[in-house]
């Protein structure tokens, strides 16, 4: 059938005319738009199928529920991170295979745990029962092989301190419900247990191989004189990062519990001591510093001095003048004493105060006591303080201030952090002490740093401390011998002392800071029974400095220069 | 006109189906992928968590002085061991050192020094490790060249016919 073909003619033609061709270039329009969609669809449907990156979705949120961040040491090794560790529970509703049958299997997996346990569990009224906590993941994966579905595991996280009692007073410890309850695990507990951050580990300043070597050698050592306690700490003199930090008796940090009981407190902060002519360091620095003295001048210490009521003995005595040198290593009570009441009160605490020796330290743990000072500053309490009696400081008191003495002058606050390596570099100890970028606490001049560097030297090789010589290493140092108070306050034991060595090697360009203390050492055949901190603690740090020397790379030294031998007089002769 | 068009319409529609469909099928098993995928990597991290915590504890070094006493014959270095430089070891005194091209052989070595504090600050588990006592440059002494190029040709010709 032909279509009937109908014509408009005249004015409506033009205008069906101009419908027609509005209506194609609309169509034409619309075939267009849908062309380029097929063309695209195509394209995305045949081509870019496999491109992943193409359907890339939210990414789904990756991190393990509820980790504590890691805490590691300056090498990356972990100290302390949290494991998942599931806890074991029966649903007896559920359970398929008998209850005999299942407490066997139970029972063999962990050797803690016997038939009768489980049984127990098993038979005690209810549907649910807990059969144990903190399952390790073979212990898991053993139970899942039971695959009974009346065993349920619940999801629970736990903190794991894989080096157990070796870190446990610096890391401190979490309670049974992941709270912190001392240490660094207190004191970052905001960025430790912030979610966003879980990922990044905290890295300390400590150093695991120092640490084991100190920990060892203190409790050699303890072992060795029966003594109540020790501790110990290493730092690095030029950034005072602390590198090894040890306290004993400790405790472990695994257990879910902090030191229980006083002597497990840390020491190192925590613990005030007299510690004796260590002190001394800092009152012939600040003579030197004062410009009260010079190292030719000298004090009378023939005889004994009586000072408010008390005579103060020189424990080895020469019983003549003796300069500035001889006072320092000889451990001269009398000449120090006398050279303080030449500095006089004030300079004298102002010396203290620069130090920091009046304020807790800044070390990032809380748990850190406030020295304890005398309650008011007369001759008395001048002349005992110069030599470490009457004024009771941390052992981090101590090694900081002793770490300013020979670093060059300038006092770094301890930290438990990792330094970064421009950080080091701008405390570069330079003998002219040029600080570069890094705003310190100037205490000494530079020079003065380097005099005190030389007479630490000197009580190595002639005074008290002998017994800490190194072979290839030229060692500096002092030691303490003070006298316990009693725990009523009235007066001193005379058996009773806090023996500690503080010293530094290599003294001819310091690098790390060794102090170590014994808590009433008792006196043994070897040391003829002596507890002075020569015979008992000098030796320890010797060892400590004899392995961690090489270990650390640091090269023996080819000169056996010293410094000022020649104003050591009578017993200026090597023994 | 109409019944091309028409035509080519319903040929679209089918196109477009199918490569929608082809489309939805990708994405949906790629999106099961990926789920499988974050669950393994997970579980993955937490073996390795538990796997890390492991090796701390086994490389505990109270432990590792145990074993290597026990099973190897090594002790804890002396201060005698150790020198500060090449020339403390040897009375020599034309030290070469062997990390020079003494040889023709061209030696491939890295173009740059990785930077020690982008690799610290990029890993925490890395630290770049350096020599404490790095070898003084004066120490070594280059071999001598003979400054060939500036002789005229005539004496090169000499030079080689052995003079």
């Amino acid at each position: 059938m032909k279509p009937i073909d109908l014509r408009v003619e005249g004015m409506r033609q033009g205008a069906i005319e101009v419908a027609r061709n509005r209506i194609i270039f609309v169509m034409a329009l619309f075939t267009l738009g849908f062309l380029m969609l097929v063309v695209k669809l195509i394209s995305v449907g045949v081509f870019q199928a496999d491109s992943s990156s193409y359907y890339r979705t939210g990414n789904a949120n990756n991190s393990l529920l509820m980790a504590r961040a890691d805490i590691v040491d300056r090498n990356g090794v972990i100290l302390a991170t949290n494991l998942k560790t599931p806890s074991l529970a029966v649903s007896k509703r559920n359970l398929k295979s008998p209850p005999e049958e299942i407490a066997t299997k139970i029972a063999a997996i962990f050797p803690e745990l016997t038939y009768d346990d489980v049984m127990k569990v098993l038979n005690a009224k209810g549907n649910h029962g807990w059969i144990k906590r903190r399952l390790t993941p073979k212990q898991l994966h053993a139970v899942k092989q039971i695959g009974d579905p009346g065993l349920e595991t619940s999801d629970a996280e736990k903190r794991i301190y894989p080096h157990g009692r070796l870190f446990a007073h610096v890391l401190g410890a979490l309670n049974i419900d992941n709270k912190p309850l001392s240490g660094v695990e207190a004191y970052f507990d905001g960025d430790l247990s912030d979610p966003t951050k879980s990922e990044e580990p905290l890295v300390l300043s400590l150093d695991i191989k120092l640490q084991h070597i100190l920990n060892q050698e203190l409790s050699v050592y303890k072992e060795k004189f029966s003594a109540l306690g020790a501790a110990g700490i290493i730092l690095d003199v030029r950034s005072g990062e602390v590198l090894a930090l040890s306290s004993l008796p400790d405790f472990d940090p695994n257990d879910g519990k902090g030191p229980l009981s006083k002597f497990e407190l840390n020491k190192v902060l925590q613990g005030t001591y007299e510690l004796g002519s260590g002190f001394k360091t800092f009152t012939i620095a600040s003579g030197l510093e004062n410009n009260v003295i010079d190292l030719s001048d000298g004090y009378d210490a023939t005889d004994p001095v009586r000072i408010g009521g008390f005579t103060i003995h020189d424990d080895h005595p020469k019983k003549r003048w003796l300069n500035v040198p001889e006072i320092f290593v000889y451990s001269s009570n009398i000449g120090t004493l006398k050279l303080a009441q030449d500095i006089g009160v004030e300079r004298q605490q102002e010396f203290f105060e620069k130090l920091g020796l009046f304020k807790e330290t800044d070390i990032e743990v809380y748990e850190k006591t406030k020295p304890q000072l005398p309650s008011q500053w007369g001759p008395t309490e001048l002349a005992t303080t110069a030599y470490g009696h009457g004024i009771a400081v941390t052992p981090l008191h101590l090694a900081s201030g002793v770490a300013a003495m020979v670093n060059g002058g300038r006092l770094n606050p301890a930290t438990l952090l990792r330094k970064d390596d421009t950080q080091i570099g701008g405390v570069t100890l330079s003998l002219s002490g040029g600080v570069d970028d890094v705003a310190f606490t100037q205490v000494i001049s530079p020079n003065n740093s380097e005099i005190m560097r030389n007479l630490l030297h000197l009580v190595v090789e002639y005074g008290t401390g002998k017994n800490a010589k190194v072979d290839g290493y030229l060692i500096g140092g002092k030691t303490g011998t003070a006298n316990k108070a009693f725990e009523n306050r009235k007066g001193y034991s005379k058996k009773a002392v806090i023996s500690s060595f503080i010293s530094v090697f290599p003294i001819d360009d310091p690098k790390y800071l060794i102090f170590a203390m014994l808590d009433e050492p008792k006196g043994i055949k070897e040391t003829f029974n002596l507890i002075s901190a020569g015979m008992t603690a000098a030796p320890m740090v010797g060892n400590i400095i004899r392995r961690v020397g090489p270990l650390m790379g640091i090269a023996p030294t080819q000169t056996d220069e010293i410094e000022f031998e020649d104003l050591m007089l009578v017993s200026g002769t090597r023994e | 006109m109409i019944k091309i068009f028409a035509a080519f319409a319903i040929l679209t529609v089918m196109i477009s189906t199918a490569s929608v469909y082809n489309l939805k099928q990708t994405t949906y098993d790629l999106e099961e992928k990926k789920r499988d995928i974050s669950a393994q990597i997970l579980m993955d991290r937490e073996a390795i968590k538990v796997l890390k915590a492991e090796m701390s504890y086994l490389s505990r070094p109270e432990r590792l002085e145990r074993l290597s006493r026990r099973h190897l014959a090594l002790a804890a270095t002396t201060t005698d061991q150790l020198a500060t430089d090449v020339e403390a070891l040897t009375v020599r005194d034309n030290i070469q050192m062997a990390n020079l091209p003494v040889d023709n052989f061209q030696l491939l070595l890295p173009r740059q020094k990785p930077d020690p504090k982008v690799a610290t600050r990029n890993n925490g588990n890395v630290r770049m490790v350096s020599l404490s006592q790095p070898v003084k440059k004066e120490q070594v002494t280059e071999l001598p060249k003979e400054d060939v190029s500036q002789q005229g040709l005539y004496a090169r010709i000499l030079a080689k016919i052995g003079n």
